[in-house]
């Protein structure tokens, strides 16, 4: 399930995985590893941001531009993730490596983004970043 | 309230951190959920996975051996008395190897030798002699006068000991039939056949070495016309070594055994059940192209592949092949090359090339099992599922048309050739026509890649 889900989120947009004969290689493993690490550290580092740093220990970093910092940081680990699970299962490199690493990048921000959302509303001092929507006060 | 809020922030802290520590687990967790989903493919492979031994474990060291030797007056031109200063015949110094081996080869468990000749009535004798006498026979030449051996019942004879034996047997002869009864010319390949009928009974297997040696002697052809004798000296006369036995015993003696073979070669009844094999996708010596890869992430042999030939990619990939239990000469990528067959099912598949294992695969750990590499072609599919395959047929050995004669009076014009020599091997060949129509044939199951 999990597997299907996540193999067809990437190969929306990449097509099928070349080259050919590691296509069971990025299916059963390389793409759902992706996926729910790409998922797991972004609601982490949102996470962190809202609660921890603008909640508990109220450092100041409330400002959008720290909120760009996370989310860039956010997408430079999105962008490592495939390259490192490709590298780390024998796969051979092809430009498809490095266009799936940049298709995460981009489901990175979005993700991102959703998740800020999701949980800016429980935050003390950041709660308007990125911007006030959808929460009234 | 604010104690209850920083209760709920301190809930969403530790659902935070729990995440986050879990996060560092994810691939652990991802390899694990897909090693488990896996795992069960293999399991699906199972039935196949004992085919896929190879064979070489379970055959057998060594092998009994019976050796006979016909002691015809026809025979004795091979084995003419030792002269100082005259070379031995490539018969005399063959035959000396090959009773040396087998007598003290580490090849061989029990051995027995045969002198086949015939009694007063025509019919075969088998006498059992020791190897020293057998080793004089061949070396000082025959003292006996034994008119012939009529051909069919001789075999039958010898195959006859041999099975009571438990034994392989070695028959050394120049297989020219000389019958009292010239009608039984015309029968020769159904006698040959009912002969060997036991063999096949039995699921014994022939192999036939044909070899030439000079003759020095008298010559009896089976054509008494016109000369009903002639004397040669050191003309090329054949004889043949019959291996009759199990298999895998029959390729003891042939591989261990004899060591080096004729180039003339023939097998009857020969199957191979379970060659090891696999497809090659992942390796750096033989990358495929277009879109084809194992159905199975882990299955090691691959013997199930998932394709999809494009109009303008065809599907190309390699497979691996252990065939070091075949004969020598089948081993030969000039032999395979011509007969190797790649026959699809549900799709159009074709053999574009076979090659075998060189030093630098050899070093390879995953490639060294595999002794050859075929690459297959699969242009077009036909249906969503079947199979590949790589297939050997027997095939009518090629040297018996030019070895063979209708008139074998003149050696001396026609050298090297034996009569009715295709007759005899019909009558082989017949033996086993109803067998499997190949000696080994692996299938490489596909389905269409989605």
């Amino acid at each position: 399930m999990i597997q299907k889900f996540f193999s067809g989120l990437y190969e929306l947009f990449l097509g099928r995985p070349i080259p050919a004969n590691f296509t069971n290689d990025y299916r059963e493993v390389v793409f759902p590893n992706t996926g729910l690490q790409l998922f797991l550290i972004t609601l982490a580092i949102v996470l962190l941001y809202y609660y921890v740093l603008n909640r508990i220990m109220s450092t100041g970093l409330y400002k959008t531009q720290h909120w760009v910092m996370f989310l860039i940081l956010n997408a430079i680990i999105a962008f490592a993730i495939p390259i490192i699970q490709v590298n780390s299962n024998g796969i051979e490199t092809h430009s498809y490596t490095y266009m799936f690493a940049f298709v995460n990048t981009i489901y990175s921000l979005i993700l991102f983004f959703l998740f800020s959302i999701l949980f800016k509303r429980g935050s003390v001092q950041a709660w308007t970043t990125p911007m006030k929507w959808p929460n009234k006060k | 309230m604010l104690p209850k809020k920083s209760v709920s922030s301190l809930y969403a802290l530790f659902l935070g951190v729990s995440l986050v520590l879990s996060g560092c687990y994810t691939k652990q967790n991802g390899e694990d959920a897909t090693e488990t989903e896996t795992a069960t493919a293999p399991q699906e492979n199972k039935p196949e996975q004992p085919n896929n031994q190879p064979e070489a474990e379970a055959s057998p060291a060594t092998a009994n051996v019976n050796v006979y030797l016909e002691v015809s007056n026809g025979m004795k031109g091979f084995m003419p008395p030792s002269v100082a200063g005259k070379e031995a015949t490539q018969f005399q110094s063959k035959m000396n190897r090959l009773i040396s081996e087998v007598q003290d080869g580490r090849y061989v468990d029990q051995k027995a030798f045969f002198l086949a000749k015939e009694d007063a009535q025509g019919r075969p004798v088998l006498d059992s002699v020791s190897y020293n006498t057998m080793k004089s026979y061949i070396v000082s030449g025959i003292k006996d006068d034994v008119r012939g051996t009529p051909l069919p019942d001789m075999l039958r004879a010898a195959l006859q000991q041999s099975i009571e034996h438990d034994a392989v047997s070695v028959i050394i002869s120049d297989f020219i039939h000389g019958p009292s009864d010239q009608g039984q010319f015309l029968s020769l390949d159904s006698d040959i056949r009912s002969a060997l009928r036991e063999a096949e009974h039995r699921g014994l297997v022939v192999a036939v070495l044909g070899d030439v040696s000079a003759f020095h002697g008298t010559y009896h052809p089976a054509v008494k016309k016109p000369e009903v004798r002639r004397t040669l000296k050191g003309e090329q006369i054949p004889f043949y070594t019959w291996v009759i036995g199990k298999q895998e015993e029959v390729q003891v003696v042939i591989n261990k055994v004899f060591r080096d073979l004729p180039a003339q070669q023939a097998f009857f009844g020969f199957e191979y059940k379970s060659i090891p094999y696999s497809a090659l996708l992942k390796t750096g010596n033989f990358k495929p192209v277009g879109i084809v890869y194992c159905s199975s992430r882990t299955a090691d042999p691959c013997t199930s592949v998932n394709l999809q030939p494009q109009p303008k990619e065809p599907v190309e990939f390699t497979v691996g092949l252990d065939l070091s239990s075949l004969p020598a000469s089948m081993q030969q990528p000039k032999y395979l090359k011509q007969h190797l067959q790649v026959v699809g099912n549900g799709c159009r598949a074709s053999m574009v090339s076979v090659t075998a294992a060189d030093e630098g695969i050899k070093a390879t750990p995953d490639l060294a099992r595999y002794t050859h590499f075929v690459r297959v072609q699969v242009p077009q599919l036909t249906a969503n599922t079947g199979s590949v395959y790589i297939q050997m047929p027997h095939v009518y050995p090629a040297w018996v048309k030019n070895w063979t004669t209708e008139n074998d009076n003149n050696p001396v014009a026609e050298p090297g050739r034996t009569y009715q020599l295709t007759k005899i091997m019909d009558g082989v060949q017949a033996l086993y026509r109803d067998q499997s129509d190949n000696i080994f044939s692996v299938s490489m199951q596909f389905n269409k890649a989605d």
